[in-house]
């Protein structure tokens, strides 16, 4: 009983100290520079879905590699399609609940009360990113 | 009877349609050369940025009230030949969204957009 109050409140402080249901843009190995702005350039969209899980603290992509995060999946995009080094520009960030991250949703909320709960704590949910970028002339 | 069946069905459909909680960082007013999510060559770091929004929705995430927006959020670190590195941006639910969203049982939700990084010349 103890051990359950404790796991509680420390998650809930987790919670309240991280915040939930992250999504980080930011680029940390990058070759060449990446500017956000307007390019004269037509931007191409890499979509990607972040799976959240342990009380929505955890972001599975980061455990992950097998799914890929927003921007280096944008920046590998464009640098597939233009195949040059010069730099990239991220125009637009969306992000959204869609079709799929509510039908899993559910899915998870329907598999959390038949397992009293239990589920939850491993898979809550998950958010659709898509970043917008193209190459920089 | 009827009504009590179509509007759950006009729920469902509208966000199966629609998706929820849209959200769109765009660069439109941002400066062009000004703003990297990389670290500048040579520059010399003079502050920090750090500015939060909130996003927010009426009707369980279908109906978009106000959208972050970037530029607000980052001119005001530009002032003369000022530039931003190592931007980061982060969408995240607080447990002041949480509660909201809770207490309004959906009818209105938000979600943070933090903007974080070093103001440089």
């Amino acid at each position: 009983m103890r051990a359950l109050s404790l796991l509680l409140s420390s998650s809930v402080l987790a919670l309240a100290v991280t915040g939930c249901s992250q999504i980080r843009y930011a680029v940390e190995d990058s070759d060449v520079p990446v500017a956000f702005g307007q390019s004269l350039e037509r931007p191409v969209g890499a979509e990607s879905r972040q799976w959240y899980g342990v009380a929505s603290l955890i972001n599975w992509n980061d455990q992950f590699a097998v799914l890929s995060k927003p921007m280096p999946a944008a920046l590998a995009k464009v640098q597939r399609k233009s195949g040059s080094a010069g730099g990239v520009v991220v125009s637009r960030i969306d992000e959204e609940q869609g079709v799929l991250d509510i039908v899993f949703q559910s899915l998870s909320g329907a598999l959390s009360s038949l397992t009293l709960g239990a589920s939850t704590a491993i898979v809550s949910g998950s958010r659709t990113a898509t970043v917008k970028a193209s190459e920089a002339k | 009877m009827r009504t009590t069946r179509i509007l759950p069905a006009v729920l469902v459909a509208s966000v199966l349609l629609a998706g929820c909680q849209r959200l769109a960082i765009d660069s439109k007013e941002v400066p062009a050369n000004k703003v990297y999510f990389t670290t500048l060559k040579g520059a010399k770091v003079i502050g920090a940025l750090e500015e939060t929004q909130t996003a927010t929705w009426l009707f369980w995430g279908l109906v978009p009230e106000a959208q972050p927006d970037a530029a607000q959020a980052l001119n005001a670190y530009l002032r003369g030949n000022q530039r931003i590195q190592n931007l980061k941006i982060r969408t995240e639910q607080t447990v002041l969204d949480s509660v909201i969203s809770t207490l309004t049982l959906g009818l209105y939700t938000q979600r943070s957009v933090v903007y974080s990084g070093e103001v440089v010349q």
